[in-house]
């Protein structure tokens, strides 16, 4: 059987977790993009935004995985970003707290979420929406699965 | 005219100027084709030919009663109004029924050229919003008054008050 190829994850934070993004599902990782909030959106939608002259919703990933609302103290340098997702044809956003680098992940070094060391802290993020985990730098890297987050809230609410 | 909006996916293609009446419910401003009013009207809430309820109620126009959508509460805003003042816009759909919509105050009309596309695949209710357009530097929902309509009767017929 032929190896896959490395998988490819955009790094990023939310909070105090570190997720990997598959890179096939990023259009770009930019500075807070401004959004505005609109009446009567799905749940864990906090508005739209404007995003090469049309308008994206914007998606709350912190509420999609149940980590809570996280804001950083007033001491802490923002490194929030927004980063634009692609997946089904559908452009979205969600605001995060740092991106950090690509990196290409080989198949044998990702995990299942079952193989993580037990107990899980009481905040953990829906395993529902985690496709596994990598170790990068120390972290246990939470890699994210789009199309997964895509049928759960624009599809099945 | 509605199908050209809806087919405007980006900013860029200058439509035909329309017309949008911009209003303020729940603090926020919203605007309406001005095409469809037939007459704003400024009420009380103690008004003896008015009736508010959550979310369709009345207003008595000569001997005539029309319904009145109470779009804030629909909307999940604050119901606000100015010195006790509210307005009714008064309007009419191509079917020719008249209904009221209650809004906090009315801006003014605009000539918008420019209509954005929203991702309705996000959106609770995909035919409530027809696109968004700008005002005084900010974006706007441009409604669409008639998948409002149907949204609140499905809405009150699920609740059994109609």
């Amino acid at each position: 059987m032929p190896s896959q190829p490395p998988l490819q994850l955009l790094l990023m934070r939310i909070g105090v977790f570190h997720f990997g993004v598959p890179s096939l599902y990023v259009r770009k990782a930019m500075n807070v993009l401004p959004h505005q909030s609109v009446p009567q959106m799905k749940a864990n939608f906090g508005g739209i935004t404007l995003y090469n002259r049309r308008f994206i919703s914007k998606l709350y990933l912190d509420s999609v995985l149940g980590l809570g609302l996280y804001r950083p103290t007033p001491d802490n340098v923002s490194m929030d970003a927004t980063v634009i997702f692609e997946t089904n044809g559908i452009l979205f956003c969600s605001t995060v707290n740092e991106v950090d680098t690509i990196i290409s992940v080989p198949e044998k070094e990702i995990f299942a979420v079952s193989d993580m060391p037990k107990p899980l802290p009481p905040v953990f993020p829906n395993a529902d929406f985690l496709l596994g985990f990598v170790k990068v730098r120390q972290h246990e890297t939470y890699i994210l699965d789009v199309p997964k987050i895509y049928q759960a809230c624009f599809v099945e609410t | 005219m509605t199908e050209q909006i809806l087919s405007t996916e980006t900013v860029g293609l200058p439509e035909s100027a329309i017309d949008v009446l911009v209003f303020e419910v729940g603090e926020e401003f919203f605007g309406i084709e001005a095409s469809v009013v037939r007459m704003i009207t400024e009420f009380s809430a103690f008004d003896e030919n008015i009736i508010i309820e959550p979310h369709i109620g009345s207003i008595k126009l000569s001997d005539t009663k029309i319904p009145l959508l109470n779009i804030a509460e629909f909307l999940q805003l604050p119901s606000t109004d100015r010195d006790g003042k509210l307005s009714a816009v008064i309007v009419s759909l191509e079917d020719g029924e008249f209904f009221s919509i209650i809004v906090a105050r009315i801006l003014k009309t605009i000539s918008a050229e420019y209509f954005y596309k929203l991702p309705i695949e996000a959106m609770r209710y995909p035919d409530i919003y027809k696109s968004a357009f700008e005002f005084k530097g900010k974006f706007h929902l441009l409604l669409d008054l008639k998948g409002v309509l149907s949204r609140l009767i499905e809405h009150v017929k699920l609740q059994g008050e109609l």
